[in-house]
């Protein structure tokens, strides 16, 4: 019994200090295999007097079934310590930059553009295009401006032919949507798109960009203008932003107004950008004339209509905060990197 | 347009309202103030002076030593200039004191001799420009007393406002007295504009005839003698200056000023050196020429009003006057000429001519034709008054058909509907009666007479404007437009342009936005044969330059520029695109260009962003091809081939063209080393163009949902090789025809040359994904599949098989 007592602390000192899978075997082997050391005392219960064999084999058969759930239990917390290992083997240094995906970065101008269409369409607008090379006669003889009127000197034209230019504005989009469209009602669209004028320094390019608008419907009135600038204004340049009209003279609207919007920078207070006024010239606008709806083929006197345009890209210099429009065409990356 | 204060004050009164309240009336009223000039602020620190000895310096031969009082002190200054002199008044910069220029003024020595500061000359607080030209140092008018600031010793202390007109008011608002009338109409005060008296001379009128009486309506013309011609006094000067003209003389300065205050430029010529003492008002005859006051001779043509005397032109009609007939120091007796012209007439011979005067700037808007009578008065009476000239002739003045005055109707009921402005009928009839018409009738019909200035108000809109514009555009509520929305916002073919730009931008591109100009260098460099199709361009006959002497009909050159501008910056890694239009000639030379779409990329440099963990690997071919495949798979068409195609401008063996449909969708390749070199790239330039009409019209959008397989898949490898030479579009092919509909899907994803491969051949491996839509396939109907598309690989690609 003694011996029996004596084995079984061994073996369970021997696994307790086991610390791989191949000593553990090891200890069951001389423990508990074949030729075991507690086998042994089994197979030798013969030579054990027989009223002490059943204390002498519960001894054993305890030692045994104590063994084994202790090697068991042994040979899972070895496995969970050799999985720590290796997996600790596997460590990274996780300073290291990681893999970034290539993503490509938008053109601040085709951002902004998307911008303001997606807030006129807010405003119930619907995209119309047209060319941009066009006729003289839609880009300004069927907008009031007819050749010799002193308001061809506002617009620097490119000529193709005679009778074809560069068009100098969205505004003959406004012509030809009325065109096809009269006499259904409502006319309501903006015309995105590029526009050239002869003139190159840091504030002018002879490429930029318009976005127009036309609302053509009974009883439109200069107060609907002012409200859809107003809500654009705000939409684009957040919440606090207000507007001011000023008379000015567009030969295809009248009146006709300059549109400022409060300062985007200071918010009205005055800076550099707004040149201290605390205002910014953004929108030109006006009531549609009625020679342009005639030319359109509406009545002037059964509708009425607003239309505008501005520059996408003065709203996206004053979104990104630059200075010089030719950075906008050229491509460079230390420009694109930023957006 | 400049407006002095002091001026305008005469007219009307204006002194109790603070300067830049009454800009912000200006502008409220459409006539924007851009500034305010205070031009005393320029001269801030800057003293008159009175010179009280002059001294030649000891050592230096062209230099004085003088002392200057500012009325406590004598300082002493050193001068240069030839025209320094005892007791003359003179501007004095002391030491301590700023130049405009940012000139710091100190103490310095010259040869010895201290100088408290300089004598300044007007170049040195930038009124070079403007004042009379002269030799020396600025000698300041007598009443300047020393020790007074410049600015007060010149009367300068007044803010001067800086108009931008806009071509409507330019007719009526381009002088003193059209900003007044504007204030006095929004101000409800009186209007006070010169009325000198008649003056009749007793002498005989001066004959003028007018021989185009559409070109020129009106003209009206007087004589003067006993004119001295001199310098005028500082007061008149200063006007100018401040208004922004130069001083010349008496009586070139007294026309200025008549224009700058009324609007109606004048004309004076030398008498006595018209032929005949007389005035043809004609068209220039072929051949006849003139030389300008400017010293041009200038070839004239019948489309060019001249104003002529007995035998030859003198003047071109309100653009500029004839050398012949200038006003000149001994000039003794003139004739004022005050006229109306038709303002496209003038703008066709400034215009042609390339010579746009302060004239002619105003004759090019409509300008009141009744204004001639008040200019020529007032020119007659300064120069009576302030120069002593005498009228030698009554004032002759040919109009042959006055105008009637002209009405508009006007409807207040409708400007309230077009404004959405509740107003008054009677506050509407104020406004107009303030702004010069005349209000007849009741609502809802009033008939109003425009007074002769508003050249710019023609109809019942117009008046409308006015009404708006004097009552405020800020007076009008704001409010949402009513009625029916539009319906969907976006076209096909804008919808499928941003899906386009999104997925462009998803697979790492970044975009660019180039000029739509070309030029043929830009195809030269490209290697673009000279008859090829994109050589007819759309041209542009006035350019700024050559690089815009066409349109583009190829976006590529565009961003191959943006390449090389970033390379050219140490940035090697270049992968960039643009959507954008080109721009084809019409076969009809009458109709417009076609403007279709392209998409153009452009890779150089490395594939990917330099990192530890792999090699790096410069862009190639399939890195581009990759994108277009990505576009395709995921877009369609289905079907579509890459061709191999060979073109000057790309590298022969590595170019393909793309089709589908039967149509062309554009080409990539790798540039042609040649074209690297000509447009400065460095490296392998990876370019592609796609057309996007023909593409879209291919592609089926928008996207609908279609209902995957729900039995399982059984994948198998193949590996075989071919010959060399064999495209993988044809064993592709093959594969797809043989395996028929089970096959779902295949993918490359080995290709091998080396050991264990015969020479001259390749060895592929695919991977085979079969499925069926309607049931879970056996592994018999798999084998037999497969064993189809090894037979069928074997016998029509020659392909031997690996495994």
């Amino acid at each position: 019994m003694e011996r029996i007592r004596d084995l079984r602390h061994r073996a369970r000192q021997a696994l307790s200090r086991a610390e791989e899978a191949e000593e553990l075997d090891r200890i069951r082997v001389e423990y508990l295999g074949k030729k075991g050391a507690l086998t042994k005392i089994l197979r030798g219960m013969s030579s054990v007097e027989p009223d002490l064999r059943p204390a002498v084999g519960q001894e054993v058969n305890a030692a045994k079934e104590d063994l084994e759930s202790l090697l068991e239990s042994r040979a899972e917390e070895i496995l969970a310590h050799e999985r720590e290992r290796r997996l600790m083997a596997e460590s990274l240094d996780v300073t290291l930059p990681g893999r970034q995906p290539l993503v490509g970065h938008a053109h601040p101008l085709e951002e902004t553009a998307e911008e303001m269409e997606r807030v006129f369409s807010g405003l119930g607008f619907q995209v119309a295009e047209g060319p941009e090379v066009e006729y003289d006669e839609y880009n300004f003889e069927m907008l009031n401006i007819p050749r010799d009127h002193p308001a061809r000197d506002m617009q620097d034209t490119f000529y193709v032919t005679e009778d074809v230019v560069l068009r100098t504005h969205t505004s003959p989009v406004q012509i030809r949507y009325m065109r096809k469209h009269a006499p259904h009602l409502p006319v309501r669209i903006i015309a995105p798109g590029r526009v050239y004028r002869r003139d190159d320094d840091p504030t002018h390019s002879p490429m930029f960009h318009q976005v127009e608008g036309l609302l053509v419907d009974r009883d439109v009135t200069m107060g609907d203008l002012k409200g859809t600038l107003l809500m654009f204004a705000r939409e684009m340049f957040g919440p606090d932003t207000s507007i001011r009209l000023r008379p000015s003279y567009f030969p295809f609207t009248e009146p006709s107004a300059e549109v400022d919007f409060s300062c985007t920078l200071c918010g009205g207070k005055g800076c550099r950008t707004c040149g201290g006024s605390g205002w910014l010239e953004i929108v030109g606008a006006g009531m549609v004339h009625p020679q342009v709806l005639l030319n359109g083929g509406y009545d002037p006197e059964e509708v009425s209509g607003f239309a505008f345009g501005m520059g996408i890209d003065r709203v996206c210099m004053l979104r990104y905060g630059l200075d010089d429009l030719r950075l906008l065409f050229q491509g460079d990356y230390r420009f694109i990197r930023q957006f | 347009m400049r407006v002095l204060m002091s001026w305008l004050e005469e007219m009307i009164s204006v002194s109790d309202l603070e300067v830049g309240n009454l800009a912000a009336i200006l502008t409220s009223l459409g006539l924007e103030v851009d500034r305010v000039h205070r031009p005393a602020d320029q001269l801030e620190g800057l003293l008159a002076v009175r010179v009280s000895s002059v001294v030649a310096h000891p050592e230096a031969d062209n230099l004085w030593v003088c002392q200057v009082s500012d009325g406590e002190v004598n300082h002493q200054v050193i001068c240069a200039a030839p025209n320094v002199r005892e007791g003359m008044a003179a501007a004095w910069a002391p030491p301590g004191s700023l130049l405009p220029s940012g000139d710091a003024i100190s103490e310095r020595e010259f040869r010895g001799q201290i100088s408290r500061g300089m004598l300044l000359d007007p170049t040195e607080v930038g009124w070079g420009d403007v004042m009379m030209r002269r030799e020396g140092i600025w000698e300041l008018p007598e009443t300047a007393g020393p020790g007074q600031s410049l600015s007060q010793a010149l009367g300068l202390e007044e803010a001067v406002l800086e108009l931008e007109l806009t071509p409507n008011y330019a007719a009526h608002c381009q002088s003193v007295l059209g900003v007044a009338r504007e204030l006095s109409a929004y101000l409800d005060r009186p209007l006070n504009p010169p009325s000198p008296p008649p003056d009749g001379g007793d002498g005989q009128a001066p004959e003028i005839s007018i021989q185009e009486p559409d070109l020129c309506p009106r003209y009206m013309g007087q004589v003067l003698s006993d004119v001295r011609v001199v310098p005028s006094p500082w007061w008149l000067q200063k006007r100018l200056i401040l208004a922004g003209m130069r001083p010349h003389n008496s009586v070139v300065d007294v026309t200025n000023y008549v224009m700058l205050e009324t609007g109606q430029p004048l004309h004076a010529f030398d008498f006595p050196r018209l032929a005949g003492s007389s005035i043809v008002v004609r068209r220039a005859r072929q051949g006849e020429s003139l030389t300008t006051l400017d010293g041009t001779r200038r070839d004239l043509s019948a489309d060019d009003l001249i104003i002529a005397d007995r035998s030859r032109p003198v003047a071109l009609a309100g653009v500029m006057g004839g050398q012949d007939t200038e006003v000149g120091p001994d000039t003794a007796e003139i004739l004022l000429e005050s006229a109306s012209f038709d303002a496209t007439a003038i703008r066709r011979t400034a215009t042609r001519l390339g010579l746009r005067t302060d004239a002619s700037a105003r004759f090019e808007k409509d300008l009141d034709i009744l204004g001639t009578d008040l200019a020529i008065r007032r020119a007659a009476g300064l120069l009576a008054e302030v120069f002593g000239a005498r009228a030698a002739s009554p004032v002759a003045d040919v109009f042959p058909s006055p105008p009637r005055s002209r009405s508009a109707g006007f409807r207040p009921e409708r400007a309230r509907r077009l404004l959405g402005l509740d107003l008054s009928s009677d506050e509407m009839r104020g406004i107009l009666t303030r702004l010069g018409c005349r209000v007849e009738g009741q609502p809802p019909q009033f008939s109003v007479k425009i007074p002769s200035w508003r050249t710019d108000i023609a109809q019942e809109i117009d008046l409308v404007e006015e009404v708006a514009r004097h009552h405020g555009y800020d007076q009008i509520p704001e409010r949402v437009p009513r009625g029916e929305v539009a319906r969907p916002h976006l076209t096909r073919e804008r919808a499928l342009r941003k899906v386009f730009r999104r997925h462009l931008l998803g697979a790492g591109l970044d975009e660019v936005v180039t000029y739509s100009f070309a030029s043929d260098q830009d195809l030269d460099d490209l290697r673009v044969p000279d008859d090829h199709p994109w050589r007819n361009m759309v041209p542009i006959r006035n350019p700024l330059g050559a690089w815009q002497k066409a349109m583009r009909t190829l976006l590529l050159p565009g961003l191959l520029k943006a390449a090389a501008h970033n390379q050219a910056r140490e940035v090697g890694d270049v992968s960039l695109f643009e959507l954008g239009r080109v721009y084809v000639p019409a076969r009809e030379p009458s109709s417009l260009p076609e403007e279709s779409w392209r998409l153009a990329v452009v890779l150089a440099g490395r594939a990917s962003e330099p990192h530890w963990s792999q090699k790096e690997r410069a862009a190639d071919f399939f890195d581009l091809k990759g994108i277009l495949d990505s576009l395709l798979t995921r877009w369609g068409p289905e079907g579509s081939t890459f061709d191999p195609w060979q073109t000057p401008w790309l590298h022969p063996g590595r170019a393909a063209r793309v089709r589908a449909g039967g149509r062309d969708l554009g080409w990539l390749g790798e540039l042609h080393p040649q074209s690297i070199e000509n447009l400065s790239l460095e490296g392998r330039v990876l370019v592609a163009e796609m057309d996007l009409d023909a593409w879209w019209s291919l592609v089926s959008y928008p996207r609908t949902f279609t209902q995957w397989s729900r039995y399982p898949a059984v994948t198998r490898d193949l590996a075989f090789t071919v010959k060399e030479e064999t495209p993988v579009r044809d064993v592709e092919r093959c594969i797809r025809e043989a395996g028929g509909s089970l096959l779902e899907a295949f993918t490359l994803f080995d290709v091998y040359r080396g050991e264990q491969v015969e020479e001259g051949r390749k060895s592929l491996a695919y991977s085979l994904t079969y499925r069926s839509g309607q049931r879970t396939l056996t592994d018999q109907e798999v084998e037999q599949v497969h064993q189809a598309i090894r037979q069928a690989l074997a016998e029509r690609v020659d392909a031997r098989l690996r495994s």
